[in-house]
């Protein structure tokens, strides 16, 4: 009662309930996973800027994030967000750098960009159901529960990706070792 | 190729770097770069308030109606008594016969 009514009277407390201190707790706990979501959804090294977005953006509505709602789930919709509008950006202003990986000739192709080219091959959602599943490990109902769609539509995504990542590996052969 | 193979071939790729040491504080940069400066909240409620008080006090003069007398005037009117100078009509029950 008494830190409610100090909170009440306290003209600096009235939105200040998550504080910078608690969000950076978040941060610690999050950063990794966020980073991993951006960077195997666009393979280049504007993932560094993407982070930094995803967490201001996340800030910004960081007040009214109520601690009973996972934080991971709400900064990883967040981080989803930063990347499909950096996607959809980087497609209609195309910059060769941002495929440097893709256009590397087959000759001299790691696995890392074999990965990369397979994915990118991927449209966007399928490339996000595909990563969920193969590289973090999450089961279809987690991912339909973590972007909001049916599990069937996850199932669906699933198995389109799947084939045409094979497909790609196959054809370009997958450098073992 | 299983899933297995699938998982085993991304786990391979290593090629996300480590953060940047600093990627906490260039996102407390860009924080206080796009957060209000301090002390706005108590700025805004302390302009709010003195609004607060011009608007009721200029209210109260408006609305203030009373009339200053003088104090003949009030002597006047505490002795006067216009009860007896009254000249009311006789109500309609007195006199009447019906009763």
């Amino acid at each position: 009662m008494i830190t409610k009514l100090k909170t009440l009277f306290n003209p600096l407390a009235f939105s200040n309930e998550n504080t910078l201190e608690d969000f950076q707790v978040y941060y610690e706990e999050t950063k990794d996973f966020v980073r991993a979501s951006i960077y195997w959804m666009i393979r280049s090294h504007h993932v560094d800027d993407l982070v930094q977005e995803t967490y201001l953006k996340a800030w910004k509505s960081f007040k009214s994030f109520e601690s009973k709602a996972s934080f991971k789930t709400w900064i990883y919709r967040i981080a989803m967000n930063v990347t499909y509008d950096f996607l959809r950006k980087k497609t209609n202003d195309l910059n060769i750098d941002d495929y440097q990986l893709v256009d590397t000739s087959k000759d001299d192709l790691t696995n890392e960009d074999l990965i990369s080219k397979a994915l990118l091959k991927l449209n966007e959602n399928q490339r996000e159901v595909f990563i969920l599943f193969y590289k973090f490990g999450y089961t279809t109902i987690e991912i339909a529960e973590l972007i909001e769609i049916k599990e069937g539509t996850v199932k669906s995504r699933l198995h389109y990706a799947k084939e045409s990542f094979v497909e790609f590996v196959k054809e370009d052969g997958v450098q073992n070792g | 190729m299983d899933d297995k193979e699938i998982v085993d071939l991304l786990k391979r790729d290593e090629s996300l770097k480590d953060a940047p040491r600093n990627e906490w504080a260039a996102i407390k940069y860009k924080i206080d770069q796009s957060s209000p400066p301090k002390g706005w909240k108590i700025a805004l409620l302390a302009c709010s308030m003195a609004i607060a008080i011009i608007l009721v006090r200029q209210q109260n003069e408006n609305t203030n109606t009373n009339v200053t007398i003088t104090d003949e005037e009030i002597y006047e009117y505490i002795t006067s008594d216009s009860y007896f100078d009254s000249a009311d009509d006789t109500y309609a029950w007195i006199g009447s016969t019906q009763l």
